[in-house]
């Protein structure tokens, strides 16, 4: 009896989709994407769109196999851009409706008197509203596996993370926007009201990656304000140690007066201080935003499990490299580590501020999210959404219809 | 097995609000019957089928469902139920109604396979199975709702307002369904407020009003005691005064064989005794007493004589002695209420003729605390 309520239910599910213009307006456009990805290719010098050869120093086969390029192109526009943005939205849509149509009256009354518990029937229905993202990134990876594998000569299967990776993320603002049609009845205003708690995951997810990244940076410059200091006083030690015979002694000393290497030195120890406050203040509002959203789903995160599983952490290292190559190439701004060669360092020269793109600073920062656990990422956001769905399931099993 | 499809006792239910929906209703319903609950809009009707569908919870509640606890989930395998104002999903066609509700209540594929056409043939909509449940009309949705009831060849059915917005043919069609459903031996609760619908069909009736049991039993145990003989008379040539002053039924009065007093226009409701006419509650009674043999009688003005008995005897005595005090007698009809006459006079006041407030209530005074929920 369970297997065929269970199976009615999903069938019900389905046909409800089935009927709704908008799931079949969606797949349609997910079919547009794979079909552009099919229309792009990367060689030596770049990248192909049709015919059109188009430059590109870090996206060609120099530092990027044809194959780790479409799965790249899959996770950030299909998955990144797509799945968890428009095709995240439009599915919202869509699905808004399923348990405010469910609990309507006259509609609930007949499914609350069949021989099956409220608890199984509400996470029966919820399981079956999940329905609308499964098939749709079941269709696009799918495609999308059939392209890089007739494109990019790799069968990648590993493509079909993306379906219980997508799945997960949908299922963080369907528990809410559940909970909220079970409260509310009202799909315009679940709908409205998930789309700003997601808008709130999203920002806070922002701001949590701003002040890492100011954590990172701001710890950065104490640690070269350190290596300066360090360098600083090496230096003038040398000098004075009557080193003056020694060639890079005199060069130190010809760069800059003995009173003026002092004078730099007392100025940069003087920085220190305020650096190592600013590196203790964004460590602490990091760590505090950190506990907050320990509680939250992992939106972004957990999108970037399906780039962790299928780019390797060196190709992408690669990719880091070749774009920071670049930069340099171009006259990269910002702070730099003192040479460690005496001789190399020049003591007339005054430390900068550490920008955001400082290669040790993104370094830091992608070992951080190849190093997240998925405990971390998948763990607490499932324990939110648990948290959720129970409250929802406890005010469905209690009332009254 | 009980005897009973339905045994419950102390049926109360308290909504948010101290609104007393229920107030304990004790009822039984018998195995292979058609059982009415009848009742105006309000009176409680549909929260209790709902409590016995599991819809809603009982704030209290004893007794059995075809054997098991009220509320048990297994127990509802074996009944169907056709919700008032029911809504079936626009994107389902009414074989697929059928069929989704069917396997809801765990029917396996292949019998619903069997059973599809067949319920839908018994409902006369085998041509509009394919057809999407958004084309269809009121009543074509409730002869869906009654097959879709039936998926499970349930031992009970229960059927809240099933003619509602259905035409007279489609309503004859609905209860010739409800008669071949009980001859196959399954039990039918019918809720409804269309009286003339429940007499037509129903085996055992009850009343529910201000959320209690007014009366239940057959309709002839409730007409038991309550026949009578109707007479229209003119008062006799002299008798004179207006219709409706209490003259010309004096006259009246004093003619027939028996004590009869009258009743004072300003009677106090709180009066015990009737004062308003059983042939129509709005008419105050002028006179009442009893016949020498023993049997109510009451006049009201129009010359409106009503004599309590089914036994034609002592009604040929007042013939009589009507005729012999120059009464004209207009008609004489033997009179058996109808479930509509039962639930008038169970619902109108009889010491004012105006209807009771019938509906849910908050608490009465003085009335035993229910434990809300």
């Amino acid at each position: 009896m369970v297997l065929t309520q269970t199976r009615a239910l999903f069938l019900d599910a389905y046909r409800e989709l089935n009927a709704k213009r908008l799931f079949w307006f969606v797949l349609a456009l997910s079919g547009v994407l794979v079909g552009a990805f099919a229309l792009v290719s990367i060689n030596e010098e770049g990248l192909t769109i049709l015919t059109w050869d188009i430059p590109n120093p870090v996206l060609n086969t120099q530092n990027l196999s044809s194959e780790s390029f479409y799965k790249f192109m899959f996770v950030n526009l299909g998955v990144k851009f797509w799945l968890t943005w428009g095709a995240a939205i439009l599915a919202l849509v869509s699905t808004a409706s399923i348990f405010p149509d469910f609990l309507a009256g006259g509609a609930i009354e007949l499914t609350l008197s069949k021989p099956i518990g409220r608890l199984r029937l509400f996470f029966t229905k919820y399981l079956a509203g999940l329905l609308f993202v499964a098939l749709q990134v079941v269709v696009f990876s799918l495609g999308s596996f059939l392209i890089i594998g007739l494109k990019g000569g790799a069968w990648e299967f590993g493509l079909f993370l993306a379906v219980p990776i997508v799945v997960a993320f949908f299922s963080y603002l369907f528990c809410i926007c559940t909970l909220l049609g079970v409260v509310t009845r009202s799909t315009i205003a679940s709908l409205i009201l998930t789309l700003l708690v997601w808008f709130v995951f999203s920002a806070v997810g922002t701001v949590q990656a701003l002040f890492e990244m100011q954590k990172v940076v701001s710890a950065r410059q104490v640690e070269l304000n350190r290596l300066d200091i360090a360098q600083r006083e090496k230096a003038i030690e040398a000098v004075k140690a009557g080193e003056s015979n020694n060639g890079f002694a005199a060069a130190l000393a010809a760069r800059l007066s003995l009173p003026d290497q002092e004078r730099k030195l007392e100025q940069a120890r003087a920085a220190l201080p305020a650096a190592e406050e600013r590196a203790a203040g964004w460590r602490k509002w990091h760590t505090r935003l950190w506990a907050a959203r320990l509680v939250l789903p992992k939106t972004a995160e957990t999108t970037a499990l399906l780039e962790r599983g299928l780019i390797a952490k060196d190709e992408l290292q690669k990719m880091l490299d070749a774009s920071q190559g670049r930069a340099e190439r171009a006259g990269r701004r910002g702070a730099k580590p003192p040479p460690e060669d005496l001789a190399d360092f020049d003591p007339s020269e005054k430390m900068g501020r550490v920008q955001e793109d400082d290669p040790e600073v993104q370094n830091q920062l992608n070992e951080r999210k190849y190093e997240r656990s998925l405990w971390w990422v998948l763990g607490t956001s499932f324990a939110f959404e648990g948290m959720v769905l129970a409250l929802a399931a406890w005010m469905f099993k209690r009332r009254d219809f | 097995m009980t005897d009973y499809a339905i045994d419950i006792r102390d049926v109360a239910k308290v909504y948010k609000g101290k609104v007393h929906a229920l107030r304990g209703i004790d009822l039984r319903v018998g195995r292979g019957e058609i059982f009415g609950l009848l009742g105006p809009n309000g009176a409680g009707k549909s929260t209790l089928v709902k409590i016995l569908m599991t819809v809603i919870a009982p704030t209290r509640c004893a007794g059995h469902m075809l054997g098991a606890p009220v509320g048990d989930k297994h127990a509802l395998a074996r009944v169907g139920y056709l919700p008032e104002h029911h809504r079936f999903p626009d994107y389902l066609t009414g074989a697929q109604v059928l069929d989704f509700f069917g396997a809801l209540s765990g029917v396996p594929r292949a019998v619903r396979r069997s059973r599809v056409p067949a319920l839908l043939e018994l409902v006369d909509m085998r041509q509009w199975a394919s057809t999407k449940v958004k084309g269809y009309s009121k009543g074509m949705r409730q002869r869906v709702g009654v097959a879709q009831a039936l998926m499970n060849d349930p031992e009970l059915v229960l059927l809240d307002e099933p003619t509602d917005g259905v035409d007279p043919p489609g309503r004859r069609d609905i209860r010739t369904v409800l008669q071949r459903v009980r001859a196959q031996g399954t039990t039918v609760f019918v809720n409804s407020h269309i009286l003339p619908e429940l007499e037509m069909v129903c085996d055992r009736v009850a009343l529910l009003r201000q959320g209690e049991v007014g009366f239940q039993g057959t309709i002839d145990e409730l007409t038991h005691g309550q026949r009578r003989y109707d007479f229209r008379v003119d008062p006799p040539p002299g008798g004179a005064g207006g219709v409706g002053t209490g003259e010309p039924n004096s006259a009246i009065a004093s003619a027939i064989p028996g004590r009869l007093e009258a009743v004072p226009v300003n009677a106090a409701p709180t009066d015990t005794g009737r004062v308003t006419s059983r042939i129509d509650p709005r008419l105050r009674l002028t006179h009442r007493g009893v016949l020498t043999t023993g049997e109510v009688v009451e006049v009201a003005p129009g010359g409106l004589v009503s004599v309590l008995t089914d036994d034609p005897a002592p009604v040929q005595r007042v013939i009589d002695a009507l005729r012999a005090h120059g009464v004209v007698i207009r008609s004489v009809a033997p009179f058996r209420p109808s479930l509509e006459d039962l639930f008038m006079a169970a619902v109108t006041d009889p010491t004012t003729g105006q209807v009771a407030h019938i509906g849910a209530g908050p608490e009465r005074p003085g009335a035993a605390k229910a434990g809300a929920r």
